[in-house]
């Protein structure tokens, strides 16, 4: 993603977490790395998760 | 020093009894912080010891950088911080408190720069599987290690749990039967995620 993509996730994960007291699934925390990720790496990104994580959330919704 | 003996009962009683005993060392520090205003830090060892000022040091820095690439309040307003001799893990985080483990480590700087960081990323509950936690507290105490020393830390999980003759997930579950990366080999993901482009 690189280091700017990344930083934007994570604020975002761990803001929106505390402010809102939720806890994330898997998936909500891949969409939300997605979410930042340029479009032209989407598919290296999700080729990690794959590796790294053992999940493909393509496909979720 | 009431909210630390629940978590030290229960776990380690020569602790708690020494809490009990009021046979401790305590240093208390408020740390004005941008975002997060006054954050009382505290300190507390049952031996005394000769690197006490590079602790608070490192401690007062530490939640500054962790602060600002959060950049949000921290989540809570004081930090407890107990050195134990007589822990399973090398580190633990309360919820109240956490304690680190120096019965072990022979590089001290070591364990207090990677551990201090990783405990208090913990304070951030977003997500309760054991993947996400433990990646996110080293992923943060790498960062900061980087950020204040320019060099890596290397806290105790990211050593002990996570085999390095491996690679990806395929390989792991290959080559270690019953082991399940996801709880057991928490800190690749998050690091191979930010690398994705360079």
């Amino acid at each position: 993603m690189g280091d700017e993509p990344f930083q934007a996730a994570w604020r975002e994960i761990f803001q929106t977490g505390i402010e809102d007291n939720l806890k994330f699934t898997d998936a909500e925390i891949y969409q939300l790395f997605f979410k930042h990720t340029p479009t032209d790496h989407i598919t290296r990104v999700n080729r990690v998760f794959i590796n790294f994580h053992g999940g493909d959330f393509v496909a979720s919704p | 020093m009431l909210t630390v003996l629940p978590g030290q009962a229960k776990s380690v009683p020569t602790d708690y009894q020494s809490l009990v005993d009021n046979r401790f060392y305590m240093e208390k520090i408020t740390e004005p912080l941008p975002l997060s205003g006054s954050v009382d830090l505290y300190l507390v060892r049952f031996l005394e010891h000769q690197t006490e000022s590079a602790t608070k040091t490192h401690l007062r820095s530490a939640v500054l950088a962790i602060e600002n690439y959060m950049d949000f309040p921290l989540p809570v307003k004081e930090i407890i911080m107990l050195f134990s001799t007589n822990i399973d893990a090398g580190g633990i985080n309360y919820g109240s408190h956490f304690t680190l483990d120096i019965s072990e480590d022979g590089s001290l700087p070591q364990l207090i720069k990677g551990g201090i960081v990783h405990e208090i990323t913990h304070f951030y509950l977003v997500m309760d599987t054991p993947w996400f936690a433990e990646g996110t507290a080293n992923f943060l105490a790498t960062q900061v290690g980087f950020e204040l020393y320019n060099q890596e830390v290397a806290p105790r999980s990211n050593r002990s749990s996570c085999p390095n003759d491996v690679i990806n997930i395929t390989e792991i579950a290959a080559a270690y039967p019953g082991y399940y990366p996801r709880t057991n080999c928490p800190p690749v993901l998050l690091p191979q995620l930010r690398r994705e482009n360079h």
